[in-house]
């Protein structure tokens, strides 16, 4: 049987959904049970491998897929409504919607 | 009132490290241990190291360093230097995704299912010559144009696909005429044109007397050496290089020779064969190739051709055959793999090509649809292929249904939601995902799932590789960077 592993992250400095999504990434790899431990303030994350191969490679992966993660969350939380404005602007003139909900090229 | 800024306005760069800006939206992927690649909303892309990936994001980028100017110019950021940025940004996102509103463009006939052709990887289920029960019927003909020439798009292309739909020429004659006969009736009439996807094996100067008259373009399959092609494509006599060779040239000669293209499939037998396929295309004067693997549907899957090499195998001989037709141009021969060159468009290029399998929202239904010899509608050549393996999913209704009928299909519809890339988990975080598309009818193939796991995705394997792959080359050589550049903008 493979060895399970815990990884422990600060949970002022990541989100529980950033390390959600960068588990995501590899499972590939490994399974993963989250756990948001608010006494502790930490997100803790046992990972249980599916083969002995690179373990420390996959630990190593996950750190750095977490920190990614949290400067996406960063990203996308800042860009929110610039990039609303932007795909409303870009599909303002389409003739993707009909005022009456029509398909293109029909009218009422 | 001048229309410019002074030259004292862009000379007047904040020196200092505390330029005030703003992110505009961007998604990042590692490149490699020492990189990662940035793409904005409308799939510009800048290659970063992780120091300076962190300094931007955390608003500490000096503006006097290099990254920035290039990160403002391809709208990462906005400053008081730049405030159209969202606009010019708003702008490339609706050229890109321009051909979404036209809806379906390419409409693809099966007229027969029979095949003098006996391929081991092919993806249809064909049957021997003398069966014209898989034979598309008038009436189903008649149907399916009308629902053609129902497209909001005004450019209508009409495939004709088997089998071998030269068999069934009497059908194609039909269709044509018929097509284009209903079409000048129409109060706008479609640019509407024809192409023929056959092995050339049983055509002859009728045919072609016919596809002059109607300027149908010709589509042919050529897998390389004489060898090769004739173990992939096995008939009787043995002699399918042949055919296709003397099709090729008397195609050109009485239809012109851009009238001809060619594509190629890989099987096993072709992976130490990369140089000698990319000779063979040169040689018969082609300017360029389609580097294509097995799709994992049909006769492919039951005589366990598509499984007969894996996704890192074929990406080694497509990096080989990549690697070898840049050198051809570095000598100075003027040569393109296509399927690069349709991606470099989406990279370098507000353009998108519109091939189907890098769409997303998925271009099943959207950028082809298919009428089969039976009169069912599909949702895409491979959903039809799935559906001759027994799963109908992708199955949109027949040829007597309305086009809104079709096309507000619940299955469709689900499917093109659940794949959408953009809000697909793995995807949505992609900095390729401007590059990409969804993929549902492989997935479901697969994993019967719309999105696909991506771990376990070779759609996803074989285009990550491909997407780091040209970034990395145009990033090591300017030289290659130039030859990208001028194949996305032939694309």
């Amino acid at each position: 049987m493979v060895a399970q592993f815990i990884l422990e992250f600060d949970a002022k400095s990541y989100s529980v959904l950033a390390v959600q999504k960068a588990c995501h990434r590899y499972s590939g790899q490994a399974s993963f049970e989250i756990t948001q431990r608010l006494e502790l303030s930490t997100i803790q994350v046992i990972v249980f491998p599916r083969t002995t191969k690179n373990e420390d490679a996959l630990m190593q992966n996950i750190r750095t897929e977490v920190l990614d993660q949290q400067m996406r969350e960063v990203v996308r939380a800042e860009t929110a409504g610039v990039r609303n404005l932007i795909l409303a602007h870009a599909f303002s003139r389409t003739g993707l919607i009909h005022e009456d909900g029509l398909p293109p090229g029909k009218s009422a | 009132m001048s229309k410019f800024r002074p030259i004292t306005f862009y000379s007047s760069q904040p020196a200092d490290t505390s330029a005030q800006y703003q992110l505009l939206p961007f998604r990042f992927t590692q490149l490699d241990d020492s990189r990662y690649v940035a793409t904005n909303i409308a799939g510009e892309h800048i290659v970063l190291d992780p120091p300076t990936l962190h300094a931007f994001v955390g608003h500490k980028l000096p503006a006097t360093d290099p990254a920035y100017i290039t990160l403002r110019a391809r709208h990462f950021l906005s400053d008081a230097h730049s405030r159209m940025g969202p606009d010019l940004l708003a702008i490339k996102v609706r050229t890109r995704y321009d051909k979404l509103a036209y809806w379906t463009g390419l409409h693809i006939f099966v007229l027969t299912l029979r095949c003098e052709h006996s391929c081991p990887y092919c993806q249809v289920s064909r049957q021997s010559e003398d069966k014209e029960a898989f034979d598309m019927s008038k009436q189903h003909a008649e149907r399916a144009i009308a629902l053609a020439l129902s497209s909001p798009n005004p450019n209508i292309k009409i495939e004709f696909q088997g089998g071998e739909p030269f068999l069934n020429f009497d059908m194609m004659k039909f269709i044509v005429e018929t097509a284009s006969t209903w079409n000048t009736k129409l109060s706008r009439p479609k640019n509407l044109s024809f192409v023929a996807a056959t092995n050339l094996a049983v055509i002859n100067e009728e045919m072609l007397d016919f596809c002059v008259a109607y300027n149908v373009d010709i589509s042919t399959s050529l897998d390389g050496p004489k060898d090769l092609h004739n173990k992939n494509r096995p008939r009787s006599g043995m002699d399918s290089y042949e055919r296709t060779i003397s099709g090729i040239k008397h195609v050109r000669q009485r239809l012109g020779r851009n009238k001809v293209n060619a594509l190629m499939t890989t099987t096993l037998a072709s992976l130490p064969l990369v140089k000698e396929i990319i000779d063979e295309y040169l040689s018969q004067g082609f300017n360029g190739i389609f580097l294509r693997p097995l799709s994992p549907y049909g006769f492919a899957i039951k005589t366990k051709f598509f499984r007969a090499y894996n996704a890192q195998q074929w990406l080694k001989f497509y990096d080989d055959g990549l690697d070898y037709i840049i050198e051809l141009n570095r000598q100075g021969v003027d040569f393109r793999e296509y399927y690069a060159a349709t991606i470099l468009a989406k990279m370098l290029t507000c353009q998108d090509p519109g091939y189907v399998d890098l769409m997303s929202p998925a271009g099943i239904g959207l950028g082809a649809v298919i009428y089969n010899y039976d009169g069912t509608v599909y949702a895409s050549d491979e959903a039809r292929m799935l559906a001759e393996m027994g799963d109908t999913t992708f199955k949109l209704g027949t040829v007597e249904d309305t086009f809104e009928k079709l096309f507000t299909n619940d299955t469709f519809l689900t499917a093109l939601e659940e794949s959408f890339a953009y809000s697909s988990p793995q995807c949505n975080d992609c900095a390729f995902e401007p590059w990409c598309g969804a993929d549902p009818v492989f997935h479901w193939g697969q994993q019967q799932d719309f999105s696909g796991r991506k771990w376990e995705s070779e759609f996803c394997q074989r285009n990550m590789h491909i997407f780091k792959g040209l970034v990395s080359r145009m990033e090591s050589e300017p030289f290659v960077k130039n030859l990208f550049m001028r194949w996305a903008n032939r694309c």
